[in-house]
């Protein structure tokens, strides 16, 4: 299941892959060896101590004596690549630093579950936390009028001089957002201009649609029903702390990790991995976040699947997820049943939609669906032969049409309500990353 | 109501051009009506920015998907085994990392063991083999069905199927794609493919014939003489080069006879009262007549050599062989052998090499290379090393290792230029012998030295080098080479990663 691709796709940059192919060569390891679990070796490195490289499968976790801040490093990505593909080629009996490292990890792992249960026992004061919410709202509210104001002036002038605006037109609001701690509501701003072509201000006049909901939404908070607010939380971007979700019920499933994307803005990289659960059908991705140069450390691998509770961000459906706790193991995902037709698929959209008017990509996943060519563009056809277009670089249709041939296969993507932004493809029982 | 597309563009224009100046649009009714009740003093802006946001949930909630009418085309089914997940992998190495230069012998090895590749790669490679040429012969056995119909969807790629006898190519194509035709006609059908080029000779530009006429070296025959023999009158010089060139390869053509004659007086047989025969060979003249027009010039003047010497080794390297057999008594290898003592040594070895590259024959350049590697100082000789590859690489493998091995004996001369000439021609995959020794007089060069090597050495070691030797010394290799020194630019590195790449690939590509 340790494919090239995918041990490359954990790499947290493209030096470091390159680095990692290059230590993937016998010559380098003074030791190595493997158990079905673990991988570790001595790597020779330009100190007179080798480093010692472990990595755990299961997850997979990595561990190096390198002082390199990546990870995971180019050594263990050496190891990885030198030996994942072709597990079973070198045995051995774990030294006592692998094992040491193994005993801490079940050490570490024990006391966050525990942490967790106590956080879920420990009594929470609603009315405390409400007053720190209002607190924080009140400034949010002052700046997103001021914010409405903006953009009701934007529409009196037109789009045709918005469009010809230098940068600091978009940034000013933005950078204002960012100051009354409404984040969600500067990036909504920033992605209005973000869009080419000779309908510029068809796709702007959109997203500036979609602002004009959310600050409604937020200067009549009190009106609106509890879950309804939280979305409007979300959407501004008021952060919600871990002590928070501790007392949220988890969602006990086998997650299927059918998608990941990172986008990098202001030097922030995002990572969304969508998680999927093989019997609850439930859908959201989990994020993670690192800044400047500091590498994403998460291990979720597109294609893999593990048992374990998530907790959904509250609101009025799942938007986003937190891992609380999974089992030890990773195994290859085999794809889930997904919907059986377009149709159903946008059912559930249009559904979400009327929760929460605002949203911006929903994840469908679909069972047998046939991709074609059509000019320029992919096209997901179903058993019913309706179409679902898909938005694709060129690179990743040819490969869409390579894997699946024409035939039937699943799919997963985010639909944007106009487009599928295909994450996953699965046939054969094996689930492609895209 | 409006239709949906008319509501659409009624909204967008008046945002277009603000509010300001266009303070209707249609406002959605019925279900769809902002509830006015909550927020009763709103600006127009305000009111106009609810019913565009509402008629896009509107659009977004109601998409209703369209309908295809024609198949959705789809791939056959395929009949060759997919290559197994170790192997696939490793494809995925080769195309993503430094070691794209094994990625000939992968598709190979792949196409031998009857398999073919992974679908996730097949546009990359597709890719790669519309882009270079020397590839393609390599991609399209593996490519399996998947493959195949893929490439029938691109444009780029469906022209690696292409017809090759194709017509419109050679009424349409541009030079270079004209001469691969011909090239590949002549590979399955040489008398076709002359009369083709002698339909057009006379209407084609200079280029185009000198061009055209170089395709004929494959399946060269006496029946292409006469439009050789016609190509010697041509106006233009690289015409006339071709010409005299093919034709000098033809031991039975009218130029070979000529050249046979020309030769004859500067060759003398001695027999001596006691004693082997010797061979005398004299300069020729320096007022050479009719021999330009086959294409025996002194000018440009090979490097070292005056022009009489020049003209000469020209003359040499345009005649038969078997000349030497004929009329001075000894063979070709004899003579070279014998020219050690000859005044005019470098100009004859050249003229020899020469003349046993065009006709291929491997006993006379043995011969030739051997004596050639046997001397040590020569103010001509090094200016000819593209000369010596040339004609080690008319030479069987076993005689280039055997003209190699003792060089390699010597453990600290791998610098040594005759031998990094010998094994850079060596191009052939190395004996399992050859390349032990070779892998052993390395890593005891590099650690004689420190790691330190001369240019040639490091170059040497390079891709070029790794992909002859026989992959299977790659653990060997990793042992000998623990704790050495590296060679500038990380050169053995380089040499033992792509020797345990390719190791890796003959095991998971077994047949």
């Amino acid at each position: 299941m340790w494919t090239t691709e995918r041990i490359l796709g954990l790499a947290p940059d493209e030096s470091s892959a390159k680095a990692g192919q290059g230590l993937a060569s016998p010559r380098k390891w003074v030791t190595v060896g493997q158990t079905e679990r673990i991988l570790w070796g001595e790597c020779q490195g330009s100190g007179s101590k080798p480093y010692q490289t472990q990595i755990d499968l299961s997850e997979p976790a990595f561990k190096c004596s390198c002082p390199s801040r990546k990870f995971p490093c180019k050594h263990a990505l050496g190891l990885f690549l030198m030996l994942g593909p072709k597990v079973g080629t070198v045995t051995g009996e774990p030294p006592a630093w692998v094992t040491a490292w193994l005993a801490t990890r079940a050490e570490k792992a024990a006391k966050k579950q525990e942490k967790i249960e106590k956080a879920a026992e420990a009594p929470v004061d609603p009315a405390a936390a409400a007053k720190r919410l209002a607190d924080r709202f009140g400034k949010i509210t002052a700046g997103a009028a001021d914010l409405q104001t903006w953009l009701e002036d934007m529409v009196r002038q037109g789009l045709a001089a918005a469009q010809t605006a230098d940068g600091k037109f978009w940034e000013t609001p933005a950078a204002r957002m960012v100051d009354a701690q409404a984040p969600g509501l500067a990036r909504l701003v920033r992605e209005i201009p973000e869009n080419n072509g000779p309908e510029w201000h068809v796709g702007a006049l959109r997203k500036a649609a979609r602002l004009h909901l959310v600050l409604q939404a937020t200067q009549r908070l009190d009106a609106l029903p509890d879950d309804l607010r939280r979305d409007v939380r979300q959407a501004v971007g008021v952060p919600i702390k871990e002590e928070e979700l501790a007392p949220l019920p988890a969602v006990k499933d086998r997650w299927h990790v059918l998608g990941q994307t990172v986008e990098e803005e202001e030097r922030l990289k995002t990572q969304r991995t969508w998680l999927i659960g093989e019997a609850t059908n439930h859908a959201a991705p989990v994020l993670e976040f690192a800044y400047g140069g500091q590498p994403l450390k998460s291990t979720l691998v597109v294609g893999t699947q593990f048992d374990g509770e998530l907790v959904f961000y509250p609101g009025s459906q799942a938007l986003r997820a937190a891992i609380r706790n999974r089992a030890a193991e990773t195994t290859e995902s085999h794809g889930l049943a997904g919907h059986a037709t377009v149709a159903a698929a946008l059912a559930t959209y249009a559904d979400a939609l009327a929760r929460t008017p605002w949203l911006e990509t929903f994840p469908l996943a679909l069972a047998n669906m046939r991709l074609v060519k059509d000019g320029e563009n992919l096209l997901a056809v179903d058993s019913e032969r309706r179409i679902l277009p898909l938005e694709a670089s060129d690179a990743r249709q040819w490969l869409m049409l390579s894997l699946t041939g024409g035939h039937p296969a699943g799919l997963f993507g985010e639909w944007t309500g106009t487009v599928l932004l295909p994450r996953s493809v699965w046939l054969e029982g094996v689930v492609h990353g895209l | 109501m409006a239709s949906k597309d008319n509501i659409a563009a009624q909204l967008a224009a008046t945002a277009l051009i603000g509010t300001e100046r266009a303070a209707t649009w249609p406002e959605p009714g019925g279900d769809l009506a902002p509830s006015n009740a909550a927020q009763p003093a709103q600006t127009t802006e305000c009111r106009f920015l609810t019913s565009v946001a509402a008629f896009d949930v509107y659009q977004r909630a109601g998409h209703m998907p369209s309908e295809r009418s024609q198949e959705v085309p789809h791939a056959n089914a395929e009949t060759m085994p997919r290559t197994a997940a170790g192997a696939a992998s490793l494809l995925g190495r080769v195309l993503n990392g430094p070691q794209a230069h094994v990625l000939p012998e992968y598709l190979q090895l792949c196409a031998r063991s009857g398999q073919r590749v992974h679908e996730r790669y097949l546009p990359d490679l597709l890719d790669l083999a519309a882009r270079d040429e020397a590839l393609a012969p390599l991609v399209t056995p593996v490519l399996g069905e998947r493959g195949r119909w893929l490439a029938t969807l691109n444009p780029a790629w469906s022209k690696l199927f292409a017809d090759s006898t194709g017509g419109d190519v050679w009424e349409t194509g541009s030079r270079a794609q004209r001469a691969r035709l011909l090239q590949r006609q002549r590979a399955s059908d040489p008398n076709a493919a002359r009369t083709r080029l002698e339909a057009v000779w006379a209407s084609e530009p200079p280029e185009e014939r000198a061009a055209f006429l170089a395709t004929l070296r494959e399946g060269l025959s006496p029946l292409d003489e006469p439009l050789l023999e016609k190509a010697l009158d041509d106006k233009r010089k690289e015409v006339r080069e071709v010409a005299a060139d093919l034709l000098a390869r033809l031991p039975l053509s009218a130029l070979c006879r000529r050249n046979i004659d020309r030769l004859k007086p500067l060759v003398k047989a001695k027999r001596p009262m006691l004693g082997k025969m010797t061979v005398q060979i004299e300069l020729p003249p320096d007022t050479f007549k009719d021999w330009a027009r086959d294409g025996l010039a002194p000018k440009p003047l090979l490097e070292g050599l005056g022009d009489r010497a020049t003209m000469l080794a020209r003359l040499i390297g345009a005649t038969p062989l078997a000349f030497w057999h004929e009329h001075a008594g000894q063979n070709a290898a004899e003579i070279a052998a014998l020219t050690a003592k000859s005044e005019w040594r470098d100009a004859i070895l050249l003229g020899l090499a020469a003349a046993s590259t065009r006709q291929e024959d491997a006993a006379t350049a043995k011969a030739v290379a051997t004596a050639w590697l046997q001397i040590e100082k020569s103010p001509v000789l090094p200016h000819h090393d593209a000369m010596l590859q040339d004609l080690i690489a008319v030479l069987p493998g076993e005689t280039r290792e055997a003209l190699a091995a003792p060089f390699l004996a010597n453990r600290k001369a791998l610098d040594a230029r005759a031998l990094y000439l010998l094994l850079k021609a060596s191009t052939h995959a190395w004996s399992h012998e050859f390349s032990r020794t070779f892998v052993r007089t390395l890593l005891d060069y590099v650690n004689a030295t420190g790691g330190y090597s001369g240019y040639d050495a490091q170059q040497l070691l390079g891709d070029q080098v790794a992909l002859r030797v026989d992959p299977a010394l790659a653990p060997a290799a990793n042992l000998l080479a623990q704790g050495a020194p590296d060679v500038r630019s990380n050169a053995l590195d380089k040499f033992l990663a792509t020797l345990q790449c390719r190791f890796d690939l003959h095991k998971e590509l077994k047949p």
